[in-house]
């Protein structure tokens, strides 16, 4: 048998060296730069792995100066999951008998392990357990691991941050972009806390050359406590393949700011940076990670950045990047509108982590290309139509309106439009475009029904239109030799809603707008052709085929139908 | 009272919530200057940078949360510390476990925050006002005694076994300074166990294998006493 005595850096154990069988390594000395778990490490690597066939390792509780620092517990630790030698046994020699050591150190549970012994280190002690004991090794690290807990230092105190770290390093390591973090990676191979972690949580590490892009123009940022710890390498690793893809992240000292000054900050750099995407975490100051029973998930920072983010743009795309799978951090954020989540730590295959991180990315960068635009269209229309003074009806008592109808029109065109915002954004909806349609139609005949008063009948051929407010006769817009004009109406001819919109349009504005009679026209095809006949309709029409087939006409087609009732409510300015 | 010790902090949400959980007033502490975040907070750091001592020298020791500083103003503040025998220790939320050293008249400690912010410190805070400022205190709590005994009977193992103890006689001078009984705080220790013969006042001591056995059995009773009352 050859036992490997470790002695302190003091010297403390140097009367054991000329035991039988026994050599020795000193521990190496107290640096003031270095963590105990990083000397442990590099001693372990160095000094103990490359000596040539170890046998019984003698450690004394402590192989530092002090003895509380029980350091010779933390190397026998590291030793079991780090080593190559993690099976053999080990002879912990101390004073402290082991029952005041359990009491001393949360590290003392090794003590109760298989393969694990104690004695004095009283020489005659030590000869007498060499020679007549017989150790045992380890079958497996699980006859270790079930029986320790090692206690996370208290950066690591949150399931968050532990999960957080591991993920970085784990899909960094998958991207083979590691390098880029090398204190991330240094602290995760040192501390004796990760590493039992990773010990317990034994993920794969398939490595693929694969490259991962992203489609299209976009620009993604990241807001994250940690990014300046490595998040935001890797993501900039990640997303080196998509030339396209514009991406920054908020870089601020977040741990000396207050919750407010990060809000703060974070909506200028929203406004500044106009982005698509938004990486999002949900726990960026310290006052976030504290949970009281009066803590309300709403107050979050994370969660507070999101209100104001969908305050500015309903169409950006926040994706929640979370080491936490807590079930109200769901809840919340997808009341708040949040769009996807990243979970880190989810899968322990990164290949599959890497896949879904893609997948969710790509799906926002895409869905914001279109909903962006579409807001800012929409907040724009609703901001003029706010402010549009809408006259009170004329002609009430020929409708079966209210009096108060006025009031209610400039609302219900408000609900309608964020209504048809909110339908398009509803995945649950197997039609969700085409409702939106049926949406903004509405929007148009709601506006048409108010301005404009039909009397007379189609059978009796005696139809006429009026504008409510002044009584005169609504023209008919014809478009002829690529040039606009007004007619009166023929006697007994009818005017369709597009017809009407174009009259009232005119009306506001004494212009003709070749582009809003177009996008009208294609509202009302897809209205009239498409949306309200199903049983008609071939399916390459429907916009929900376009959007997973032909995305370009797609996306133009809705940008022409919410143009459409944009320019429209814009006359009223 | 003049403030002897200087506490830099820059995670202020982060020390508040640890200290409620421990119920710790620091503003209670006369001898403490906490300073946390920040214009103070950014002219010490600004100090650090430009290695200008002056905002330093009011205070007998320092402690400092180490993520707060970047390298360039840490090894300015050890090398300050070390350079006046100034008692220096940094805490951060990444250290791991305790590093206490005592070397050549300079304490230095390294520990993880939520051991700082924890009894240890009022324990550390308290002594230190009433003129007893050692970072073993903040290292360890009231525990620092168990950690000097325990240093003791290792030396006295080492002592038990060296060759050149086994000769018949040995001036107790030279007994002393092996068993480091110059540290008054150990001798402070043993004397109030009641752990210390009288031979160990003799001018020379006879047999002494089985004078230090004598002792390290006394010096086990009490560590057996101290260990009971954990």
């Amino acid at each position: 048998m050859k036992a490997l005595l470790i002695d302190s850096n003091q010297k403390s154990y140097s009367y054991l060296t000329d035991l039988d069988n026994v050599f020795t390594i000193q521990f190496p000395p107290f640096s003031e730069w270095l963590s105990q778990d990083a000397i442990i490490t590099t001693f372990i690597k160095d000094q103990i792995d490359s000596t040539e066939e170890i046998d019984l390792f003698i450690i004394p509780f402590s192989v530092t100066e002090n003895y509380l620092e029980f350091s010779g517990l933390r190397l026998a630790h590291h030793i079991r999951l780090s080593s190559r030698y993690f099976k053999k046994p080990i002879l912990f020699i101390g004073n402290l008998e082991p029952f005041s050591v359990y009491k001393l150190s949360p590290l003392s549970d090794i003590l109760s392990t298989k393969s694990v012994y104690w004695t004095t280190p009283s020489k005659t002690d030590i000869e007498a357990f060499l020679m007549n004991f017989d150790f045992i090794e380890l079958d497996n690290i699980d006859q270790y691991l079930s029986r320790v807990n090692i206690s996370p230092p208290s950066n690591y105190e949150s399931h968050h941050s532990i999960v957080n770290e591991l993920a970085l390093l784990q899909w960094s390591e998958f991207l083979q972009c590691d390098h880029e973090i090398p204190e991330v990676k240094e602290n995760i191979q040192n501390s004796l806390y990760l590493k039992y972690i990773k010990a317990l949580d034994q993920g794969s590490e398939n490595r693929e050359n694969k490259i991962y892009k992203i489609q299209g123009n976009s620009k993604i940022l990241l807001i994250d406590d940690e990014a300046e710890k490595g998040w935001y390498q890797f993501y900039k690793s990640f997303l080196q393949s998509s030339p396209n893809i514009e991406f920054d992240f908020l870089s601020i000292d977040f741990k000396s700011l207050t919750q407010e000054e990060i809000i703060s900050e974070a909506n200028a750099k929203i406004e500044a940076f106009d982005p698509d995407v938004v990486l999002l975490d949900l726990r960026l100051c310290d006052k976030d990670f504290v949970t009281l029973p009066t803590t309300k998930p709403e107050e979050l920072t994370g969660v507070q950045i999101l209100k104001n983010i969908k305050r500015c743009n309903k169409g950006i795309q926040v994706i929640i990047t979370t080491a936490s799978n807590k079930a109200w951090n769901y809840q919340v954020t997808l009341k708040e509108g949040a769009n996807g989540f990243v979970i880190k730590g989810e899968d322990s295959d990164a290949a599959q982590a890497i896949v879904k991180l893609l997948t969710t990315i790509q799906l926002g960068t895409e869905k914001a290309r279109f909903l962006k635009p579409i807001y800012k269209v929409i907040k724009d229309s609703l901001k003029i139509w706010d402010n549009y003074k809408i006259p009170k009806r004329k002609n009430v008592e020929d409708q079966f309106h209210d009096s108060l109808w006025h009031t209610s029109t400039k609302m219900h065109v408000k609900d309608f439009f964020n209504n048809a915002f909110s339908t398009i954004n509803n995945e649950q909806l197997e039609e969700r475009f085409t409702i939106s349609v049926i949406l903004l139609y509405r929007i148009i005949e709601m506006v048409n029904e108010f301005f404009i008063i039909q009397s007379g009948d189609f059978r009796n051929k005696n139809i006429a239109y009026q504008f409510d407010q002044d009584g005169s006769s609504v023209p008919k817009i014809i478009y002829k030799n690529n040039m606009y004009s007004d007619r009166i109406l023929n006697n007994g001819e009818t005017l369709s809603s597009k017809e009407k919109c174009y009259a009232i349009y005119y009306k506001n504005t004494k212009s003709f707008d070749n582009g809003l009679f177009k996008d009208l026209h294609l509202l009302t095809e897809y209205r009239n052709n498409v949306a309200i006949h199903p049983e008609k309709r071939f399916k390459e029409e429907s916009l929900e085929y376009l959007y997973e087939n032909n995305f370009q006409r797609f996306k133009d087609l809705m940008d022409s139908y919410y143009s459409a009732v944009s320019k429209y409510l814009n006359s009223f300015n | 009272m003049k403030k002897g010790i200087l506490l830099i902090e820059d995670r202020v949400t982060r020390q508040e919530i640890y200290l409620s959980k421990f119920k710790i007033d620091l503003d209670s502490f006369d001898c403490l200057d906490n300073i946390k975040g920040g214009k103070r907070f950014i002219e010490i750091k600004k100090d650090l940078s430009n290695a200008n001592k002056l905002a330093l020298e009011p205070y007998r020791s320092i402690l400092a949360h180490r993520s707060a500083l970047n390298q360039i103003e840490r090894e300015f503040l050890y090398n300050y510390c070390k350079a006046e025998k100034k008692p220096l220790a940094f805490f951060s939320g990444g250290i791991s476990s305790i590093s206490y050293s005592d070397n050549e008249q300079f304490q230095f400690l390294s520990i993880n925050a939520n051991d700082f912010y924890s009894n240890k410190l009022p324990f550390f805070l308290n002594e230190a006002g009433s003129g007893n400022l050692k970072l073993v205190h903040l290292a360890f709590g009231q525990q620092w005694t168990l950690n000097l005994l325990l240093a003791f009977t290792n030396k006295l193992n080492s002592i038990r076994y060296e060759k050149e103890i086994e000769t018949e006689r040995i001036p107790t001078q030279i007994l002393k300074s092996k068993l480091g009984l110059e540290n008054s705080s150990l001798l402070e220790l043993l004397n109030y166990w009641d752990a210390l013969p009288n031979w160990l006042n003799d001018i020379m001591v006879i047999n002494p294998i089985e004078k230090i056995e004598l002792l390290q059995r006394k010096i086990n009773d009490v560590l057996l006493k101290v260990t009971l009352s954990l």
